[in-house]
């Protein structure tokens, strides 16, 4: 049996515009009957009120996703050719040449889902809401510091 | 005395490295030989991928608890676009997070890190901690700068390690040679040579049959050979060596061949290519190796006629000792730290003087008896280097720097705002709210609250979104109940849930207030805070959203937190037939998943069994133990958090039930259920005009229309056969009241929650003999093979026969836990 369109839709936004597709459900969240129309697409449970959460931008939605992209093919492509001692061979010393782009290579190289962005390893969703009650305790104290600082 | 070691030698690009190595090897030394010492692990959160490798190394040595994780914004490397203020603040960072851990003394195995890695250290910043001491492996960039430190960033960058070296107590030199040029670049510093050993990994081969074959076919080696290995920069002198076997008498060297092993770069072996050809020697002559496994190293050092090392100048020189290990005849150059590894001024030669080079290749090669004499050295020299000799000489020295030292003070309790303050002390100028955000993000998981009670998280995230109401939520109901109310010792319970929206897990403090009326004492939703020594207890079956959260799940592991899940079945995998397209994947997904983790507790043996047998077939072996655990699940609906209610006719229904035997049959509507045959069956018997019903508890399920048209156009609908659908647990109760018997017709199974629930409410029980049944209710249950409608009917008629006698087997042998019985056999099975 074949998953419900709006199911598959979801799935492959998720796989592949994660921020865009984040910001298109919060938007869309906030009318509900366009909301409970899609929810019913992809089977998912209906809401009874708008649910409204905070969004970023569009432009640096797509930004994040269009990076995700690129580092995602480059890193792709990376892999595979280290993976041939030849290609390594000759690439290597190239690089050496460009230390700056052989280190971004090397982000992109390593950055396999294990080092995607998370609220738990310390890099990326750089939203406040993604902080934890210590994180927000914190960044409320790094704040006050700075404030303190600059009077 | 509480020793840390920085790891961080073993995570950046030296961990591919003799650094890595040297690291690894003294560091799992030191834990093995701690004594009444403690050793902690520092790890660089930033290098996470090296993180899960360095646990598993540790597994056997440490407890996971005592390896620590702190992280910092990056990147820090010298080469990464305007680093520099993460760096510094990383290396604030760093110097915090060693403090934090009160140490009586530090060991940094390389500082000689962070040109293009994500390393951050900087000694001069532990001015509390009087007992510092760092490994030195070599000087090398330090005499040669134009080789090794080619432009302005690199020298910067040296510098500084450099002058991190200077702040150290005491430098562990890997060998004599090191520790002189120590005493000449850094007078001030204390230094002991402590040397060092190969992998142990490098010995003679047990069986050497099969080895030359593999030689010749992998690379053409068909003549004895002289074997180099390790890199082709200058200073190892790798030409000098074509020259010397260039000029060796024609007769030997017809014998000979030479094989040099180096990952390096093309441009360099293509210029090797033009010195063996300038010096008459052809590509059969000189056999170039790339990148080999460790084992066809083994296979070629313990092969070779001879091992020769021409280096001009080495730290240690771990390839002689390797080949020792493996017990072949070396001979090395007479400089640097190669003739303390060596042994024997018999074996070295002058490695600029190609005349004394080839003299010593040709006495070493012609004469057997000098031979079979370096060959009986090596065995003999290589007993010498001994990695928990290198580290009790670690110890040594730092126990007597502690104990000239006045004790280090124990840790004041942390002060989160003079810690924020200094922190960013160390960044130049404003920091923007982004850059906050990640820094209290690094922070929060960096400095854990001591105070903080440990957490047992449970993931609810399907129970949250969704309740079916099937038995899978019963048992994530029944347990969550029961571990609310007796939450692990020392721990608080923490039901979490994460979304397919977003990657992390939040508390479920919205949801358990609602459905539990339970306070978990947040005020929100909020992701997740974490320490070292939490639980987190994958109890929901979520087969979609937990490869989703596979990186958050990992960084958890990462930092510490052992992470259990439960299983239900392995049936999309072994019965894929049974299950909509697709099912098998996304099950494969999650089991692959929740395999990289700490263990699973299943439903029964049998679960247990199917899993340890996909495990086995599926997953490599690794060195952190695995836990596979089984219990068995509860039966009482009322301390599930049963629904409630009943419809207007319950009773009619109830009634109805009662009036003639009844044989229930409690499941989702589904193929591998057996509701067909069980139809079948029945038909057959009130054909042969036998009174009795059919009851059917089940919602729904899917690939099963045709017996859903059966069930909804049967003429005995509401007469004898009864089909009641999405009922609350109340009614339940009372329909397992009102049977007979209960029937289990299911054709695969995990459990089979109803053969408990039957037992429980003493029904007699009429099982498909399948082994997750007969486990459950041995001798207590009457049991039928065969897929026909004829072998249950017939079943149910020997049954019927049976009790008219008395002598049906009854379920009250089987031991029926309740859920809180269940639940508490849960906790004793996980590590907590």
């Amino acid at each position: 049996m074949k998953a419900p369109l709006g199911q598959v839709i979801h799935e492959q936004a998720t796989r592949f515009f994660p921020s865009l597709k984040t910001i298109a459900i919060r938007k869309v969240n906030r009318n509900v009957r366009l909301s409970n129309a899609l929810r019913r697409l992809a089977n998912r449970p209906t809401i009874d009120e708008p649910f409204i959460e905070e969004i970023d931008g569009f432009i640096p939605a797509g930004k994040r996703d269009a990076s995700r992209a690129v580092k995602a093919v480059v890193g792709k492509g990376a892999r595979k050719a280290a993976n041939h001692p030849d290609v390594r061979q000759h690439v290597l010393p190239l690089l050496d040449s460009f230390p700056r782009l052989r280190a971004w290579l090397k982000g992109a190289f390593y950055a396999s889902p294990t080092t995607a962005s998370s609220n738990t390893s310390g890099v990326g969703n750089d939203a406040l809401t993604s902080l934890s009650p210590r994180g927000l305790m914190i960044y409320g104290l790094l704040t006050a510091i700075e404030q303190r600082g600059a009077d | 005395m509480r020793i840390v070691i920085d790891m961080q030698g073993a995570q950046t690009q030296s961990r591919f490295r003799g650094i890595g190595r040297y690291t690894l090897g003294l560091s799992k030394a030191i834990a093995r030989n701690r004594g009444r010492h403690e050793v902690l692990l520092a790890l660089n959160g930033m290098m996470a991928g090296s993180i899960d490798a360095i646990r598993d190394e540790f597994a056997a040595l440490l407890p996971q608890d005592d390896i620590r994780v702190w992280s910092a914004p990056g990147p820090t490397a010298w080469t990464a676009p305007d680093s520099e203020k993460n760096r510094k603040l990383a290396e604030r960072i760093h110097a915090r997070f060693i403090e934090s851990l009160a140490p009586d003394a530090v060991l940094f195995t390389s500082l000689f890190e962070g040109f293009d890695d994500d390393f951050a250290c900087d000694v001069q910043q532990l001015k509390n901690i009087k007992n510092l001491a760092g490994v030195v492996y070599d000087f090398i960039p330090l005499k040669n700068p134009k080789t090794y430190l080619p432009n302005q960033l690199s020298q910067k960058w040296y510098q500084s390690r450099h002058e991190n070296l200077k702040s150290l107590e005491t430098l562990f030199c890997i060998s004599d040679f090191i520790r002189t040029e120590a005493q000449k670049y850094l007078p001030d510093n204390d230094s002991l040579s402590i040397s060092t050993d190969t992998d142990s990994f490098f010995s003679i081969p047990e069986n050497s049959e099969g080895i030359q074959g593999s030689l010749q076919s992998k690379w053409s080696l068909t003549r004895d050979y002289v074997l180099y290995v390790g890199g082709l920069e200058d200073r190892k002198n790798v030409p000098a060596l074509i020259a010397a076997f260039a000029a060796l008498p024609r007769t030997i060297r017809q014998q000979h061949q030479l094989a040099i092993v180096c990952g390096a770069q093309e441009n360099m072996r293509s210029r090797l290519r033009h010195v063996a050809k300038d010096k008459g020697l052809s590509e059969r002559d000189v056999r170039l190796i790339g990148y080999i496994s460790n084992e066809e190293l083994r296979d070629l050092y313990s092969a070779c006629r001879l091992f020769a090392f021409p280096s001009l100048e080495e730290g240690f020189g771990l390839p002689v000792l390797e080949a020792m290990r493996c017990g072949a005849p070396v001979i090395a150059s007479n400089r640097s730290s190669l003739p303390e590894v060596v042994g024997l001024d018999e074996a070295l030669f002058d490695p600029e003087d190609i005349h004394s080079f080839a003299d010593k290749l040709n006495q070493a090669l012609s004469n057997p008896a000098f031979l079979q004499k370096l060959r009986r050295h090596s065995v003999r020299q290589q007993k010498r280097f001994s990695w928990d000799k290198s580290a009790r000489l670690c110890l040594q020295a730092l126990e007597r720097v502690a104990e000239s030292n006045s004790p280090t003070p124990s840790q004041r309790e942390l002060n989160l705002s003079s810690l924020c303050a200094d922190i960013l002390a160390a960044s130049d100028g404003n920091t923007s709210t982004t850059q906050k955000v990640r820094l209290a993000k690094c922070l929060a998981n960096t400095f854990e609250d001591p105070r903080a009670p440990r957490q047992f998280f449970v993931d609810v995230s399907e129970l949250c979104r969704h309740d079916e109401g099937t038995g899978i939520q019963r048992v994530t109901r029944s347990y969550l109940t029961f571990l609310l109310k007796n939450p692990p010792k020392g721990h608080v319970v923490r039901p979490v849930y994460a979304t397919p929206d977003e990657l992390g897990y939040r508390y479920a403090h919205t949801f358990m207030k609602q459905k539990f009326d339970f306070d978990d004492g947040m005020t929100r939703d909020d992701f997740i805070d974490y320490r070292h020594d939490d639980f987190f207890f994958g109890l929901d079956f979520q087969s979609s959203i937990v490869p989703q959260q596979a990186p958050a799940l990992e960084s958890l592991h990462r930092h510490g937190v052992r992470i259990y899940f439960f299983v239900h079945d392995l049936l999309p995998i072994y019965s894929p037939k049974y299950f909509r397209v697709g099912s098998e994947a996304v099950h494969l997904r999650w089991l692959q998943v929740i395999s990289r983790f700490d263990g699973v507790i299943c439903n029964s043996m049998s679960t247990a069994d199917d899993y340890s047998r996909w495990r086995s077939e599926n997953i490599p072996q690794r060195k952190r133990p695995f836990d596979t655990q089984w219990i068995h699940l509860g039966s009482d609906i009322q301390n599930s958090i049963p629904s409630q209610g009943m419809p207007k006719d319950a009773a009619a229904t109830l009634q109805a039930l009662r009036s003639r035997p009844t044989f229930l049959m409690v499941s989702t509507v589904e193929p591998r259920k057996g509701y067909a045959q069980a139809l079948d069956a029945f038909d057959l018997l009130w054909k042969q005009g036998l009174d009795v019903n059919l009851a059917i508890v089940g919602k729904k399920g899917w690939n099963i229309q045709a017996t859903i048209n059966r069930l909804k156009r049967h003429p005995q609908k509401g007469k004898q056969l009864f089909w009641l659908k999405g009922i609350s647990d109340e009614y339940l109760d009372a329909v397992y009241g009102a049977a007979t018997a209960v029937i289990m017709a299911s054709e695969a199974e995990g459990f089979g929650l109803a053969v408990v629930e039957g037992a429980r409410h003493d029904k007699p029980l009429i099982l498909r003999d399948l082994p997750v049944f007969r486990e459950i209710a041995g001798d207590n249950a009457l049991y039928f093979q065969g897929m026909a409608g004829e072998d249950l009917a017939t079943a149910i008629q020997r049954w019927i026969a049976l009790n008219t006698e008395g002598i049906a087997p009854t379920s009250k042998g089987i031991r029926c836990l309740t859920w809180n019985e269940s639940a508490r056999m849960l906790l004793d099975k996980l590590p907590i």
